[in-house]
């Protein structure tokens, strides 16, 4: 566990050794300071430009989210069930995907666009936007169990009582739900100020995705500036998300009755019509339809298709290849957070889901940094270029961002393991290797299953990681060869890409949907 | 080709290398020929298929590696020394010169020099250009009529252009543009100029493609690029073309991409062997036919859907002015562009 508590701490370490120390750029002579480039115009807009978005994608994904779980637990209507599952796979496309689509159907030239004589579709409001309907689903999730367990009885009294049946609801229940609300809330906060799909292909001017150009650009001292802000934007947020969810887990009540449905009103059944139409129109539909029609006109105009089996291998061997790695470091942390107690239980999680917190170009940025200052403190600069190459960093950039993914599963079968067996065994006279071979690893073996199945699917849908640390391993897979052919134009060939990600994500999710809601 | 692979994914570089070596035609060569290792900052698409034509015409090994120009160029400078590469092809000039101010780049010789015009090598004989990329405007006939269309760059700073305009302050040709304003017109009026578009509010993209398709699809009117991505589109259906400014403004820009030999190369020789193959009849035939840019060398003709350029129409920048990248970039960070 501690090795791997290590791990999560090498990109911060590579970050504050260029922070303190920070680098010249190459081609603009001496080391600019961290505080005069912080002083440069534009840095103060981009910082805003962040939290605005973050704001409004959770103000967004409260109003959206809240209102769909409202209307699966609490009203009665036809195709209800189904409306409650559907407008929760949007959660399962990458937001480049959903970006993408929308960029293109929603401006002038687009399907949608030229219909509504729209113009065009893009920056920070457009990407409230699309990162709304992609963490709503989040909200809805969360307050559907906090609106299952807090039950009806406080409602119902309040009716008897004469109330009406907003003021019930109003007193009796949404006191209890404001905790998962405002979880839900911060979690989409925390999810949009790290988002980097969305705002890239809609070059939304955030901290995220300027820290990528200049990446690109080998700035590395202002990249430097941009993920420090980034790390002073999303620090808070993901320590509140910590409390707020310790404090959520007391409210649950045991057993609650559950509450009566009812038969929405004008105003009620609108604003929820409202919100499935935009939530499936824009999380779906358009996505789906979108891709497919750049198909169609590839074929129609009898373009090249790029052949698809590279990208689909080099996706495949990539993502088995890290998501065994990934369900194996989690090992460690979910061993010590099921079993251990006090400070080691603590750090376990930790371990866990910090990494996952902070944005992936963020954690792919201090890698790369690591993997400079390393090789330059040696003494060979040369050996930085084959590291790179050679993927380490690549595997070890998705592990850390999808340790957390594993980290669940693989608790959860380490929970089943009773501590007092192997007292038993050993009273009996066990071997340790018996022990493990016949205790340990059947209990562990769904929970593992199930990590790497979880970490597969989470990487082959990467984007930041993938492109920062991958491309000088000439590795090419499904995200890389989306935003490759986004970014020159040649939409049919990345609607096919992207309809195979879209169809092995919306097959994963759907698995993991079967599951009761928690 | 791919050198650094994982072990791990050994499966997928097997699978790389069969396709690679398949294609490539088998021929004897001495034992002692050293391996001549390229940087290449030009995409794999655009170059791969020239660059492993090298071996058969030149009996030259080579093995290349790809990455951004930026990337290359950074790197080139930091392994210094160690650096395994033997030659640098870039996309712009921009870096080209850079390295070349700082001597990372040896001096070529003058017969290799002498076979491109003055004006598309480097001043202090560094670096030679391979092919030559116009800077236009990518516009659609039917939404900008002949009557409409700008004489010069500094009309698109007109209001009536508000919300119909395109371009991609993130990409290289596009700083390398505004590197050569800045050293056409002086800081102010560049400065100024950017702020007249940027008023007009283009709508941004990442590089130059999506414009031509943005032009056609009716998203824009007018996007600013260079002259070949429109040929990657079939540009007549779409209605969109291509178009100079009167002579001698600063938007008919050419930018060269170009090569040049690392400064203590162990394989000095065999590199400026294969930057001359670059700058060779048949590489030129293939920049002009298969890429669709401008060839360096004299005599050979432009593709036939490229219209050919006089010099005299050209804007006259020195080579080292695209090579301020940095000061470019603080304008536009300054102007909140970037």
């Amino acid at each position: 566990m501690l090795g791997v508590g290590l791990l999560v701490l090498v990109p911060a370490l590579g970050l504050a050794a260029f922070a303190i120390d920070p680098p010249a750029d190459p081609f603009g002579g001496p080391p600019p300071a961290l505080l005069d480039l912080l002083a440069a115009p534009g840095i103060g807009g981009l910082v805003g430009g962040t939290l605005a978005l973050g704001v409004g994608v959770a103000v967004g994904s409260i109003v959206m989210g809240g209102l769909l779980a409202f209307a699966a637990e609490r009203l009665d209507f036809a195709g209800r069930r189904w409306l409650a599952v559907a407008t929760v796979l949007p959660l399962a496309l990458p937001s480049y995907i959903i970006a993408g689509a929308a960029a293109r159907s929603l401006s002038r030239g687009g399907f949608i666009g030229d219909l509504l004589d729209l113009h065009r579709f893009g920056g920070v409001p457009a990407a409230v936007a699309v990162l709304t309907v992609a963490t709503a689903p989040y909200v809805q999730l969360v307050v559907r169990s906090a609106l299952a367990r807090s039950g009806g009885a406080a409602e119902e009294a309040a009716r008897t009582l004469g109330a009406s049946p907003w003021r019930a609801f109003r007193c009796g229940t949404l006191p209890t739900l404001r905790p998962a609300l405002a979880y839900g809330g911060l979690v989409a906060l925390l999810y949009a100020a790290s988002d980097f799909g969305a705002v890239a292909v809609l070059d939304a001017p955030v901290l995220t995705w300027r820290l990528f150009e200049a990446v690109t650009h080998q700035d590395l001292a202002r990249a430097t500036l941009f993920a420090l802000l980034l790390l002073a934007v999303v620090g808070p947020l993901y320590a509140a998300t910590r409390v707020l969810r310790g404090g959520e887990q007391h409210r649950s009540v045991a057993n609650p009755r559950a509450a009566s449905r009812r038969r929405p009103g004008w105003l009620l059944g609108g604003a929820t019509a409202l919100a499935a139409v935009l939530q499936l129109g824009l999380g779906l539909v358009i996505p789906v339809v979108a891709q497919t029609l750049w198909v169609v006109e590839g074929l129609r105009r009898e373009l090249d298709f790029a052949p698809l089996w590279e990208p689909v291998l080099h996706s495949t061997a990539a993502a088995a290849v890290a998501a065994v790695v990934t369900a194996g470091l989690a090992l460690g942390p979910a061993w010590g957070a099921g079993h251990r107690r006090g400070p080691w239980r603590a750090l376990g999680e930790q371990v866990a889901y910090l990494p996952s917190a902070v944005p992936g170009v963020l954690v792919a940025f201090g890698l790369l940094l690591s993997g400079l200052a390393v090789t330059r403190g040696l003494g060979h600069a040369e050996w930085y270029a084959p590291l790179l190459g050679s993927g380490v960093l690549l595997v070890a950039g998705w592990s850390l961002r999808f340790l957390a993914e594993a980290f669940g599963p693989l608790r959860a079968s380490a929970l089943q393991v009773d501590p007092r067996l192997w007292s038993a065994a050993r009273v009996l006279g066990g071997y340790p290797r018996r022990y493990l071979r016949g205790v340990v690893a059947p209990a562990l073996a769904p929970g593992a299953g199930a990590a790497v199945l979880v970490a597969f699917v989470a990487v082959l849908k990467e984007l930041p990681v993938t492109l920062v640390l991958g491309s000088a391993t000439g590795l090419r897979p499904l995200p890389y060869r989306i935003w490759d052919r986004y970014s020159e134009a040649l939409w049919h060939d990345a609607g096919l890409a992207g309809l195979v990600l879209v169809a092995v994500a919306l097959v994963a999710v759907s698995l993991t949907l079967r599951e009761p809601v928690h | 080709m791919r050198i650094f692979v994982l072990p791990l994914f050994a499966l997928v570089s097997a699978c790389d290398r069969d396709t690679v070596t398949s294609e490539q035609p088998v021929q004897p060569v001495a034992e002692t020929a050293p391996t001549v290792t390229i940087y290449s900052g030009r995409g794999e698409s655009l170059v791969g298929p020239l660059l492993s034509k090298i071996e058969a015409d030149t009996g030259v090994k080579v093995a290349v590696q790809y990455g951004g120009t930026a990337e290359m160029a950074t790197r080139l400078l930091a392994e210094g020394d160690a650096s395994p590469a033997d030659v640098f092809l870039a996309q712009d000039p921009g870096h080209l010169g850079a390295l070349a101010k700082r001597e990372v780049l040896a001096p070529l010789s003058d017969d290799l020099l002498a076979q491109v015009a003055p004006a598309y090598r480097d001043d202090g004989g560094r670096w030679i250009g391979t092919s030559g990329r116009l800077r236009v405007l990518v516009l659609h006939s039917g939404r900008v009529p002949e009557a409409e269309r700008p004489t010069s760059l500094e009309d698109l700073t007109d209001p009536k252009w508000k919300g119909r305009l395109g371009w991609a302050p993130g990409n290289g040709s596009f700083q390398s543009h505004v590197s050569a304003l800045r050293s056409v017109w002086g800081e102010d009026r560049t400065r100024t100029w950017l702020q007249g578009v940027a008023a007009n509010a283009p709508a941004v993209y990442p590089k130059n493609s999506p414009q031509v398709e943005a032009a056609g699809s009716g998203a824009i009117d007018i996007g600013w690029v260079n002259h070949y991505y429109l040929y990657k589109f079939d540009h007549v259906a779409l209605g969109v073309g291509n178009h100079s400014f009167e002579a001698g403004d600063a938007g008919n820009l050419m930018m060269v991409s170009g090569a040049g030999v690392r400064a203590g190369s162990p394989n000095a020789e065999a590199a400026e062997k294969v930057v001359a193959y670059l700058v060779s009849e048949a590489a030129q035939n293939y920049f002009a036919k298969e890429a669709k840019e401008y060839p360096t060398r004299p005599g050979i003709p432009t593709h036939p859907d490229v219209p050919p350029i006089s010099p005299e129409e050209l804007v006259v920048v020195s080579q080292d002015a695209l090579a301020d990248v940095a000061a470019t970039r603080k304008m536009l960070q300054e102007l909140g562009l970037q």
